[in-house]
């Protein structure tokens, strides 16, 4: 885990498992106003995930899925919820904020059974490629638990019904 | 340093130069067009209550013994809103916005949601309004 790195328009870089080979690698960016708005908020354990589990734990995810069943505007764009890209795995640990912003601490905790964690990201329509980074495919926008499915390991419950398809998986 | 510490270093370091401390709320989330209400700085589960509400269930409640209920998303907002007469230029009341949902999805889980869950939640929390700063692009106009 390191200190955010911004390159350009995102606070921060992160390595995942590409939407096109799971056993190629893209790179990612954390979405500034998404930071941002945790900042607003003062919600320490989203920042604590995302240090413990977001910023290297990407290359964990077992399966990635493509479109939300959900309606999602953005500007003129109706149907940007047919790109979007869920990362879905279950980590060993969970990390989260402990007191008060100014005297508290981050403590680890074995998540409960049955749950996955997922991070959603908005692909970009055209890369930018930054030097000494190359192009950053998309934007990390969010994470979170989910129940998990008891058909499918380290899959969001419902995920036939929640995504449109399933890009990949990955034997463990 | 174990990487809990070395956790909390980063994240103090983060929220250098922010207010920072956490304080219930309710706003727009304008990239993932929803509407987001959240009573408690935690680890979280989401489930689904339908394709648009999500409630927020803290992780480890038990431990606490405490409420698990901890918030709510109501997914596509901008148009919800838009069908709904609410204008996301500006706060919006947030028991405008619940009895909006009651009245566009009349269904018993969604009355058990609004009425067991979400009422309850933000009156203890005293949650009154949705921020809605930081909106890009277009809105849909109030029907």
């Amino acid at each position: 885990m390191r200190d955010i790195q911004r390159v350009g328009p995102y606070a921060d870089i992160v390595v995942a498992r590409s939407p096109a080979d799971p056993e190629q690698t893209v790179k990612l960016g954390l979405g500034e106003a998404c930071l941002q708005q945790n900042f607003r908020f003062g919600l320490s354990t989203a920042i604590a995930q995302y240090y413990g589990m977001v910023q290297d734990g990407m290359n964990s995810a077992v399966h990635l899925f493509q479109g939300i069943k959900r309606p999602l505007m953005y500007g003129n764009d109706k149907e940007v919820d047919k790109s979007v890209l869920v990362y879905s795995w279950r980590p060993v640990t969970d990390f989260m904020w402990a007191g008060s912003r100014f005297d508290g601490r981050v403590i680890r905790k074995v998540p409960p059974e049955g749950r996955v964690f997922v991070v959603l990201v908005m692909p970009e329509s055209q890369p930018i490629d930054f030097p000494g980074v190359g192009k950053v495919m998309g934007s990390i926008e969010k994470w979170n638990w989910v129940k998990e499915d008891p058909f499918l390991s380290n899959a969001p419950v419902d995920w036939n019904k929640r995504y449109d398809k399933k890009l990949w998986s990955r034997n463990l | 340093m174990t990487s809990e510490e070395q956790i909390t270093v980063l994240v103090n370091m983060a929220f250098a130069g922010t207010s920072g401390s956490f304080r219930p709320c309710a706003f727009f989330d304008d990239r993932l067009d929803c509407i987001r209400v959240i009573a408690k700085d935690c680890s979280v589960m989401e489930t689904r209550i339908s394709e648009y509400i999500t409630v927020l269930e803290d992780n480890y409640a038990e431990e606490s013994d405490s409420t698990p209920y901890v918030g709510f998303t109501i997914k596509g907002a901008r148009h919800f809103c838009a069908e709904n007469g609410l204008s996301l230029n500006a706060p919006i009341q947030v028991s405008a916005l619940l009895n909006a949902i009651l009245k566009s999805f009349p269904d018993t889980f969604v009355e058990v949601f609004v009425n067991g869950i979400a009422r309850p939640l933000v009156k203890t929390e005293r949650i009154e309004q949705v921020e809605v700063s930081s909106v890009s692009g277009p809105l849909l106009q109030p029907a």
